[in-house]
């Protein structure tokens, strides 16, 4: 992890997920999960966008005043989701046809704004392109496994087009779909139930990673008396820096 | 209001301070005012130019993307309406817009590809269900009856409302007048009487749309429906516009008059005035003459039908009738 541009692509897509840490831009998250083909529609929608409104920004991020940086995301943002939505409309009527109302949304959508505030406007256009895309995937594979979810269990197949036609058959005749699983309420079960696991393996690495630095701790402060400053100084922090992501 | 009162605060700020001309030239000034934030006029200038200039590129690439798209979405967008159209008549070979209301899409139907032959109409209608509209569109024959209908786009509940967009719902309205409701011809879609109430409603107001394909065709150098029957068909129609009104105004007054055998022979005469308020009179007409007469089980088409009311009804009923158009 010393390539910062490695380390920006975990920390977009696993320590700093949109989705799961961040828990920023539920609504699409929510609504688009119906099934996988529409959430990884929104996911691809999302990281284009993401992804040229991030370089954008980052390349006229010196000569925007402070004063009138949201409205001049803002409408740079827009600017983007139309021309991804006017592409999806002539290209992919398939995807138009089933996100239509969600991706003029994606204007609306914090993870977009958040990112141009937070990483865009102070870094680089490559860093930034590469944090663009890096939670575009993030949010990508959360809204993947959310629909995964919610479609098996939900209509029983897997890969049905929009209309509900197509697609693989996972669970036989024998299951009675739980419709509950497309609607909203299921949606935040998914999520609910999703978030706990995420939490749950989250925390089982950051025991390991806490205990195996106290292990290293130890050894270095018992073992070589003159490191016992620097270690201490060192460690503390890195641990910090684990934990202080959520 | 409040654009008001900014526009103002910096016009007094510069007459009190007589700093105009400086302000506007010189660099950023700050100074600590009562309002503005300490934003000063060049500095206001550089802002919005600065935020038009962003505009401007932004606009320009949406210029961009929108002409190279622009023909590719109008395309898409008239060949999802000829699929939908075609959906609802399957013997279409071609549709042209119609200028109905100005609210509603309306298609005229095809049966050639010379454009010669009008089978119908097609109308787009959007009426509200339980998550919002639903597109459909509603296919209408020469005879004034449904022949088909399709649903475009729905945000039904998925798995409840998504049910009636199935064929075991819709071709409940082939070959009727529109006229009919949910429980009245048209069976609800169990869990989803929302929705089905909503496609009913959709139909009926297709329905409702004043088309004249007579003299549509007649501006175009077509005929109604290349069948034999269509020009008979679509003839009869409007004489039975007039008709109804006076029936009903005399009917109730008669129906008390004789036995309950005859009842319900002015009922049967009542079915062309069913059809002219765009209610359903072959529904009606399958209950009853399932008690009087097996003729009338079977569905026919309407031009069939009048001419077994005729025979019918005329030995017994020309009196009637004969009352009725007097009023």
């Amino acid at each position: 992890m010393k390539n910062p541009i490695l380390k920006q692509m975990k920390e977009g897509i696993v320590t700093n997920n949109p989705t799961f840490v961040q828990l920023l831009g539920m609504c699409p998250t929510l609504a688009t999960t119906t099934s996988v083909m529409n959430a990884l529609g929104m996911g691809v929608a999302v990281i284009a966008v993401l992804t040229f409104s991030n370089l954008f920004i980052s390349l006229v991020r010196n000569i925007i005043p402070k004063q009138i940086r949201i409205a001049s995301y803002i409408v740079i943002i827009s600017g983007f989701v139309t021309a991804v939505e006017l592409t999806i409309k002539a290209f992919f009527p398939a995807i138009d046809a089933s996100l239509g109302l969600f991706i003029p949304l994606i204007v609306v959508n914090c993870i977009i704004l958040a990112r141009a505030e937070a990483f865009a406007s102070k870094n680089n256009p490559l860093m930034a392109v590469i944090d663009g895309i890096s939670t575009g995937i993030g949010f990508t594979l959360a809204l993947f496994s959310i629909a995964l979810v919610r479609e098996i269990l939900g209509t029983g197949k897997i890969f049905a087009a929009s209309n509900g036609t197509g697609g693989v058959t996972l669970l036989g005749p024998w299951y009675s779909p739980a419709t509950i699983f497309l609607l909203p309420a299921g949606a935040f079960l998914t999520l609910g139930f999703i978030l706990a696991l995420v939490q749950k393996i989250a925390d089982k690495i950051e025991e390991k990673n806490h205990k195996k630095e106290v292990e290293k701790y130890i050894d270095e402060t018992f073992a070589v008396v003159p490191a016992e400053g620097a270690a201490e100084a060192d460690v503390p922090v890195r641990t910090d820096a684990e934990g202080g992501d959520r | 209001m409040a654009t008001e009162n900014e526009n103002r605060a910096p016009e007094e700020i510069n007459g009190a301070t007589g700093e105009v001309n400086e302000e506007i030239t010189g660099e950023v000034v700050k100074k600590p005012k009562k309002s503005g934030g300490g934003v000063t006029g060049g500095y206001m200038v550089r802002l919005v130019i600065t935020l038009a200039l962003v505009c401007a590129v932004i606009a320009a690439l949406l210029a961009t993307v929108n002409a190279v798209t622009k023909d590719k979405i109008e395309e898409r967008k008239l060949e999802s309406r000829k699929k939908a159209v075609f959906e609802v008549f399957p013997d279409a070979a071609d549709c042209d817009p119609y200028d109905a209301d100005g609210e509603h899409d309306v298609y005229v139907v095809y049966g050639d590809k010379e454009k010669k032959d009008m089978i119908g109409y097609a109308v787009k209608v959007a009426p509200t269900g339980f998550g919002g509209e639903i597109e459909m569109m509603v296919g209408i024959d020469a005879a004034g009856k449904t022949s088909g209908v399709s649903v475009i786009t729905m945000s039904e509940t998925p798995g409840v409302g998504t049910k009636t967009n199935s064929e075991t719902f819709l071709s409940q309205f082939k070959g009727k007048t529109g006229a009919e409701s949910v429980g009245d011809g048209i069976d609800a879609v169990t869990g989803a009487t929302i929705s089905s109430k909503a496609i009913t409603a959709g139909v009926k107001e297709a329905h409702g749309v004043q088309v004249d394909l007579e003299k549509y065709a007649e501006e175009k150098g077509a005929k109604v429906d290349g069948g034999a029957t269509a020009p008979e068909e679509s003839e009869p129609a409007p004489e039975t516009e007039p008709r109804p009104v006076p029936e009903e105004t005399k009917e109730p007054q008669e129906t008390k008059g004789p036995e309950k055998e005859e009842e319900r022979k002015p009922d049967e005469t009542k079915e062309p005035e069913f059809i002219e308020n765009g209610s359903d009179g072959y529904y009606h007409n399958g209950v009853y003459s399932s008690e009087t007469d097996d003729v009338y089980q079977v569905e026919v088409d309407k031009n069939e039908y009048e001419s077994l009311l005729e025979k019918e009804d005329d030995p017994e009923e020309t009196g009637t009738d004969a009352e009725t158009k007097k009023p």
